[in-house]
């Protein structure tokens, strides 16, 4: 881990450490709003082969694309967002995915001990642990450089405990830049298997967005009503979309589909933009919608980069449900 | 101070929510999202200086309130959340309740009633209030008596007297001893203290004013009438900027009038004290311990008046020519940013700079500007410090400020809300851009389109030897997005576009007009991130050593601002 330069061996810093024993672990995905504290942590991403970095546009929405993304990976995402506000936009995604048990670790740099006793007049000052209190399953911290790895550890083993859930690690970020003599990690136990928890044979992976399926005259329509729904863990429009993204990120194979509403669809217009900048293929479509919707939706399509899938209420609900198995590696937006 | 708003039937002081079950009650202004409807709030208590509610129902709607309240809490604004939940969700909420206000009730059966005296009490301490009832009954009955109370008189707050504190003529004979003495204004000082007491004091003391960025965003009337009372001859320096830094690290006493000192991590000024200048700090509240060598608990403006009389009789010690100092490093600096501006208009590029010195020069003078966290909230700050600018201080927040000007709409309606919007943050509340083009509402907002998150991303340049990583964003038509929303929308690329967008915003308009304004990536006009940071392992030397001289100097080459920041930095380091 420690690099060769023209001036000899520097020792990793500690976020160089935290992408590494993730690696290790087998996490794959970081998730991230920057701010100057989690920097470190990006540059040893991109650094690091196998582990990828994922720029949504809210803190919230990509905390609740790590939720699909647990549910169908069944191997936690890491959402890494900046201490104080950052973290605080993340609540309701923390509890939703408690209610779903969707295993997620949310690593989040901390203000150092000395700034905590006065930690709500300090910059960008929240007490993180006492605001997630009721919204995180479990939560650990870690002051310490030299207990960095068994606090990572000790995190991801317990989001995929029973139940999993979302488990949060407050890390005193100065341990992210310093470079600490090198001595010898905690040794690499291997995490509890977790086979996905949704999906599973499925021929497709439906999400839903809640305020949507009120009654089950979309779902007949698109004829997806015998098919194996998943929605976030809180009841709450607005989520669905991300949630969907995480799915078919989690999700290798097999198609990904999300029923919604035009008012969630356009409160989540950065989902769409996001998508295809994580090489998702976004395919969307308006289902017994009128005329004026229809061609408000195909305007979406087009701001969004997203492709139009020519459907009607003409279109039977077996062609629509055929239309989605096409697009095997696509997210297919349906809007009702 | 203007009295409540008017404006709305029923409910007598600006209130919001998102929460459907709540929605059609009367004088209630409906947001998309309860987040959102926080934000709004916090706007509406920030332009009039007065309490504003937020309302919200269930899980996700409180959480929501509590993440937008954490900003409100941060610069101690006088919010209201009334909540509630069902009581099987009671634990998810309540510890998210009480860190993201300054003062949490949990109600009982009774509901409000039983809290209200406490909740009145708290917002005179200017503390946000989360307020957990029992059931959305009771949050409607309460709602409507709140507003009710607060409708009555604003809340105030019985101040300590200056007779019973022991040791006052100690403190102000220290005070007295100052020979380069700088007044600091933060947020408590600025929303209810004698301003003009406090500029009388700084007069006749020589000394500098430096204003927080939570006093920055005073209540626009009060912040006229602050800039009048300072007149010429005090110098008022802005929170961010390059004077203001110098004269923070050059002081012998720092007077710290109602404020937390959370900005104190700009200037170095932190607990491992990289500037080791004594700041005697007057509030009405103990807390925060750490960064003050003393807290005397006091009316700020009543002890600016008691430290001019002990002047007054005693003599001024100040050394001849400081305050005269900032005078000139004021007036440097808006040589500075405006020359950075004029560079860029004689190429004809559009630049931050160029952009926003255009921008300000096109409003109003009763316009208020909104602004955001980021980069584009840094030039802001440095071309519209004179006027009202709203920008979230304590923890410089992304992604408010659509939502804080519904809320500033409302409580201020004969004010133009003009907005400066990271292209970044953009996505956090634009859907709200539909409620105001739903209530035929004008407001604009300029989106600073420069491909990036720029602060973050300059912040990176300087960390880790020019390299970047993710900090750039793909080009998306926010101008069309603002159209599907239901707004007026253009897009520019030059000056002359910029121009032309401006006319637009200052005709008589009734919907929401969204400037594109795309810029090239650029510098940041100062750079306080790199004090926050150089206290890792509290060693600001480590850090130049871990930099290396040549990067340090490799970097004043892309930060104009870093320049003396750096010379900042090493003064400090001398001392
Ligand atoms: C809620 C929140 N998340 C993250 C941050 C950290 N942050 C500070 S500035 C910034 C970049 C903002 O980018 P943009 O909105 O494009 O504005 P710019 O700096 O480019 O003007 C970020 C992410 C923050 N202050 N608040």
């Amino acid at each position: 881990m420690s690099r060769e330069t023209l001036f000899g061996r520097i020792a990793p810093n500690g976020a160089e450490r935290t992408v590494a024993r993730l690696k290790a672990h087998g996490v794959s995905l970081v998730i991230s709003i920057p701010g100057s504290q989690v920097l470190p942590l990006w540059d040893a991403v991109d650094r690091t082969e196998g582990v990828r970095l994922l720029v949504p546009r809210s803190e919230r929405s990509g905390a609740v694309i790590a939720e699909g993304y647990g549910l169908a990976k069944g191997v936690p995402a890491v959402v890494a967002n900046t201490l104080g506000p950052g973290v605080a936009n993340e609540a309701v995604a923390v509890a939703s995915a408690r209610l779903s048990e969707a295993p997620v670790l949310y690593l989040a740099p901390n203000q150092p001990p000395n700034k905590r006793p006065r930690i709500e007049e300090v910059f960008q000052g929240l007490d993180h642990a006492a605001f997630m209190e009721g919204s995180a399953m479990e939560q650990f911290a870690c002051d310490d450089s030299q207990g960095l790895e068994a606090s990572i550890d000790a995190a991801l083993a317990a989001s995929l405990g029973e139940p999993s859930g979302p488990v949060r690690l407050d890390v005193s970020f100065p341990i992210f830049f310093s470079r600490s003599a090198r001595r010898s990690a905690a040794p690499l136990r291997r995490l509890p298997a977790r086979p996905p928890q949704v999906g599973k044979g499925a021929e497709l992976l439906l999400g839903l967005e809640s305020s949507a399926v009120a009654d089950g005259h979309l779902l007949n329509a698109a004829g997806l009503a015998g098919d194996a729904a998943v929605h976030p863990g809180v009841d709450t429009p607005g989520l669905g979309l991300s949630f969907a993204l995480g799915l078919r990120l989690g999700r290798t194979r097999a198609p990904v589909a999300i029923v919604t509403d035009e008012e969630s669809l356009l409160g989540q217009l950065e989902v769409l933009i996001l998508a295809q900048q994580a090489g998702v293929k976004v395919s969307l479509a308006g289902l017994g919608v009128g005329p004026d919707a229809s061609q408000r939706l195909r305007r979406i399509a087009d701001q969004t980069g997203a492709a139009w899938l020519p459907i009607d209420s003409d279109t039977s609900p077996a062609d629509v449900r055929g239309a989605i198995l096409e697009r095997q590696k696509g997210l297919t937006v349906i809007v009702g | 101070m203007p009295p409540f708003s008017d404006t709305q039937d029923r409910i007598a002081v600006p209130a919001f929510t998102a929460s459907k079950s709540l929605a059609g009650l009367a004088g209630l202004v409906n947001l998309r999202d309860a987040q959102a409807a926080a934000h709004a709030a916090d706007g509406a208590a920030r332009v009039t200086g007065n309490p504003a509610i937020v309302v919200s129902w269930g899980l996700a709607d409180v959480l929501r309130t509590a993440s937008g309240l954490v900003t409100a809490s941060g610069d101690r604004q006088p919010v209201v959340a009334l909540v509630a939940v069902e009581p099987a969700d009671r634990a998810h909420v309540v510890g998210a309740l009480e860190t993201s206000s300054r003062t949490f009730l949990d109600a009982g059966s009774n509901g409000l009633a039983d809290v209200a005296d406490e909740c009145i009490e708290a917002l005179a301490l200017r503390a946000p209030v989360a307020v957990l009832l029992p059931d959305v009954e009771s949050l409607k009955v309460g709602l409507s008596a709140l507003s009710e109370r607060l409708a009555a008189g604003r809340p105030t707050f019985e101040s300590p007297k200056l007779e019973a504190i022991e040791d006052l003529p100690e403190v102000l004979g220290e005070l007295r001893e100052a020979r380069k003495p700088l007044v600091l204004v933060g947020h408590g000082a600025a929303s209810s203290s004698d301003l003009e007491a406090i500029a009388s004091l700084a007069r006749l003391w020589e000394a500098p004013i430096c204003v927080t960025f939570g006093a920055s965003g005073m209540a626009p009337d009060r912040l006229e009438a602050f800039v009048a009372a300072c007149a010429d001859d005090v110098p008022v320096l802005a929170a961010g900027t390059v004077p203001w830094t110098e004269a923070l690290a050059r002081a012998d006493v720092i007077l710290a009038l109602g404020s937390g000192l959370s900005e104190a991590d700009w200037f170095g000024l932190t607990d491992a004290r990289v500037v080791r200048t004594p700041v005697i700090r007057v509030a009405l509240s103990p807390e925060p311990e750490g960064v003050a060598d003393r807290t005397v608990i006091a009316e700020a403006g009543e002890f600016a008046e008691a430290l001019r009389k002990e002047l007054e009789r005693g003599g001024v010690m100040t050394v001849s020519g400081w305050h005269a100092k900032f005078t000139e490093a004021r007036a440097r600096w808006t040589e500075l940013v405006d020359s950075e501006a004029e560079k860029d208009a004689q190429r004809d590029r559009l630049t931050a700079p160029l952009a926003m010195r255009e921008i300000v020069s096109a409003a109003t003078a009763n316009t208020v500007f909104v602004g955001e966290g980021g980069a584009s909230g840094m030039w802001l700050a440095s071309y519209g410090w004179r006027r009202p600018v709203v920008i979230p201080a304590q923890h410089a927040s992304i992604g408010a400020s659509i939502a804080m000007s519904v809320g500033i709409r409302e409580a201020a309606p004969d004010r133009p809300v003009w907005a400066i919007v990271g292209d970044g943050a953009f996505f956090y509340c634009d859907r709200e851009l539909a409620g105001l083009a739903e209530r035929g509402q004008a407001f604009t907002a300029f989106v600073f389109a420069d491909r990036s998150w720029n602060a973050i991303r300059l912040v990176q340049t300087l960390f880790f030897k020019r390299r970047t990583v993710g900090t750039d964003l793909p080009s998306v038509d926010y101008a069309q997005i603002a159209e599907i929303h239901g707004c007026d929308a253009v897009e520019v690329r030059t000056p002359g576009g910029l121009a032309q967008a401006l006319a637009m915003a200052q005709e008589q308009r009734e919907r929401p007009l969204v400037v594109q304004v795309n810029l090239e990536k650029g510098s940041i006009p100062f750079v306080g991130a790199n004090l926050i940071l150089a206290e890792l392992d509290g060693v600001l030397t480590k850090l130049l050593g871990a930099m290396g001289t040549s990067t340090l100097v490799a970097a004043t080459r892309d930060f104009p601002a870093l320049r003396s920041n750096v010379r900042v930095i090493l003064g400090a380091l001398r001392k």
